[in-house]
């Protein structure tokens, strides 16, 4: 009778944990559809609905210079999505790609780095498990702090973590995500990585430094308005497209490079690659890009 | 006696013209020095967001309005808006940043950002 | 006004305190001080000694460095600004001379009372503007509520 009893418990127990398995992406979830929601509502008739997103754009600019987005998925695009000028430009120089030689050095570290193919046996998953949250450690993992504690593990001395080797690697596991269709999948899998993830949303929302600005001030409530020339790019999208190819660096970069640059830009201090705060704000920019296909590396001005 | 009284007058109206011309070059000076900070990245860098009428602004950003009429602003109300616009207007979240509350600028740069805006129709 | 303000300066007081509770006690209490002080008052050169300034600026920045929110501008910490005025105050200087991103000084100069009062106010409202993004973070987020 108590065994029952005790085996019903158990069922029961196990059952509603099953249930609850997801709940700890639920505030996540709300977060990438409002946002979504928000961006195609945006984007899809800047004309039509200017008064309510682009108060300050004058309308021939919007006619002239906007090019409707009504499918997400073309965020991943960032301003080459909607802005025609930047747009018709990124199409030129795509025909010709300034990383190819960087994929190729990195699929020659990826097999001559030791550890890397251990660590990552299948180069075209590599790009879209991380960012991770790793139970066992508890903390977020990023794809550049996994290549170079990988390294390290194996005897190598750490690599720069903003652009060369590391960058070079992550191209190559971008572009074998690429082909393969990989799509980005960002899970929250206990109440701690959802403490993370909140985390990360809360730096990209808060406001800091001289000039008092959030990312989201740019790239939530700005996105699709213009800083002097420079159309600002949308929240969702915004890591599908990683490493990039910067002309203004003449080089690859990684997420943390690009990151600390825009944030140095604004008069902040930005954050150490492998600090939790960087790592926990990679894992919320990543999360609001699920369902995105891998489309890295890419060109960016 | 009607002379000198004269000569009085003629003296006091060139004083006066001198006074009223050096206020207005220095009013001048100011005006510049203020369209300088509206214009310079390094200073205030304003046109990264606004544009501003009747004026010929290299590429202005389209982040905030485009200034109108400023002209018929209160001065209070204008140095109050670029030194802290939280306070100003009761806002909590705000692309604009407290210029002076934030000791990004001066009294003086700002006060000669509201004389440069104050010629703004 | 200052009920609320009050009011919002203790739901402030009680977030910010979850997140520093890892940088411990002290950190509270300045957050609360810094709260209190209005800098157009307390960092004006017109008002206040260059000294009394940098004593509000040192009393502060700590406390701002350790949050991760220290003030930057083209290139000079908060940090930088406190050090540089407090040379040319022992030189007796009357300029402060302007550092780069390297740290090297460069032929920009500006007054001890400017380099005081930017030290004062960059010192301060770092620390008001961690205080005020624990509540208003959320305002701008469309799946919190964020209307358009």
């Amino acid at each position: 009778m108590v065994t029952r009893a005790l085996k019903l418990a158990a069922i029961s127990a196990i059952a509603t944990m099953s249930l609850f398995a997801g709940q700890y992406n639920q505030q996540a979830e709300k977060d990438r559809q409002a946002l979504i929601k928000y961006f195609v509502a945006k984007f899809s008739d800047p004309v039509k609905n200017a008064a309510r997103f682009f108060p300050y754009t004058p309308t021939e600019e919007l006619k002239k210079n906007y090019r409707p987005v009504k499918d997400w998925h073309e965020f991943a695009k960032g301003v080459y999505s909607f802005a025609k000028g930047p747009r018709q430009q990124y199409l030129e120089l795509i025909e010709m790609p300034p990383y190819e030689d960087d994929v190729d050095d990195g699929e020659e570290l990826y097999n001559s780095t030791k550890g890397l193919k251990e660590c990552f046996p299948k180069p075209a998953e590599a790009a879209v498990e991380y960012p991770k949250y790793d139970t066992k450690k508890h903390e977020v993992v990023t794809l550049t702090m996994a290549i170079n504690d990988c390294v390290v593990k194996h005897g190598g001395k750490p690599w720069n973590p903003y652009k060369g080797k590391i960058a070079k690697v992550e191209a190559y596991f971008a572009a074998q995500a690429r082909d393969a269709g990989k799509v980005i999948n960002v899970k929250i899998p206990n109440a701690e990585a959802e403490k993370a993830y909140e985390h990360g949303k809360k730096y990209y929302f808060s406001q800091r430094g001289y000039i008092d600005i959030s990312c989201a001030n740019c790239h939530v409530q700005g996105a699709g308005k213009r800083v002097r020339r420079d159309y600002l790019s949308p929240l969702v999208g915004q890591v599908t497209h990683f490493p990039v190819y910067r002309l203004s660096w003449e080089e690859l970069g990684t997420l943390e490079r690009r990151l600390k640059g825009c944030i140095k830009n604004q008069g902040q201090q930005p954050p150490k690659p492998f600090s939790e705060d960087m790592r926990d704000l990679i894992y919320f920019l990543s999360y609001m890009s699920n369902g995105m296909k891998v489309d890295g590396p890419d060109v960016r001005k | 006696m009607k002379l000198s009284a004269s000569k009085l007058i003629v003296g006091s109206c060139v004083a006066l013209a001198m006074a009223l011309g050096a206020q207005a070059a220095q009013d001048q000076n100011l005006v510049k020095l203020g369209e300088k900070i509206f214009n310079t990245k390094k200073l205030g860098n304003c046109l990264a967001c606004h544009d501003v009428n009747g004026k010929k602004i290299d590429n202005p950003g389209s982040l905030g309005p485009k200034l109108t009429g400023l002209k018929y602003w209160d001065d209070k109300m204008l140095y109050d808006t670029i030194y802290d616009i939280y306070k100003a207007r009761g806002i909590k979240y705000s692309a604009m940043p407290p210029f002076g509350a934030n000791g990004w600028l001066s009294e003086q740069q700002i006060k000669a950002l509201v004389a440069y805006l104050k010629t703004v129709q | 006004m200052k009920k609320t303000k009050f009011l919002t300066i203790a739901a402030c007081m009680a977030l910010a305190f979850g997140a520093s509770a890892v940088a411990g006690d002290k950190t509270d209490a300045i957050l609360k001080e810094a709260m209190k002080v209005d800098v157009a008052k307390t960092c004006d050169p017109q008002k206040n000694s260059v000294t009394k300034l940098l004593a509000v600026a040192k009393k502060y920045n700590p406390t701002a460095v350790k949050l991760g929110v220290e003030f930057k501008r083209l290139g000079m910490t908060t940090t930088q600004y406190i050090q540089e005025t407090q040379k040319a105050l022992k030189a007796k200087s009357k300029t402060v001379t302007l550092l780069d991103k390297n740290g090297k000084p460069t032929d920009k100069k500006v007054s001890v009372d400017y380099a005081a009062e930017r030290a004062c106010k960059f010192a301060v409202r770092a620390l008001q503007e961690y205080v005020d993004a624990q509540t208003t973070y959320k305002l701008a987020i469309p799946g919190e509520g964020y209307k358009y």
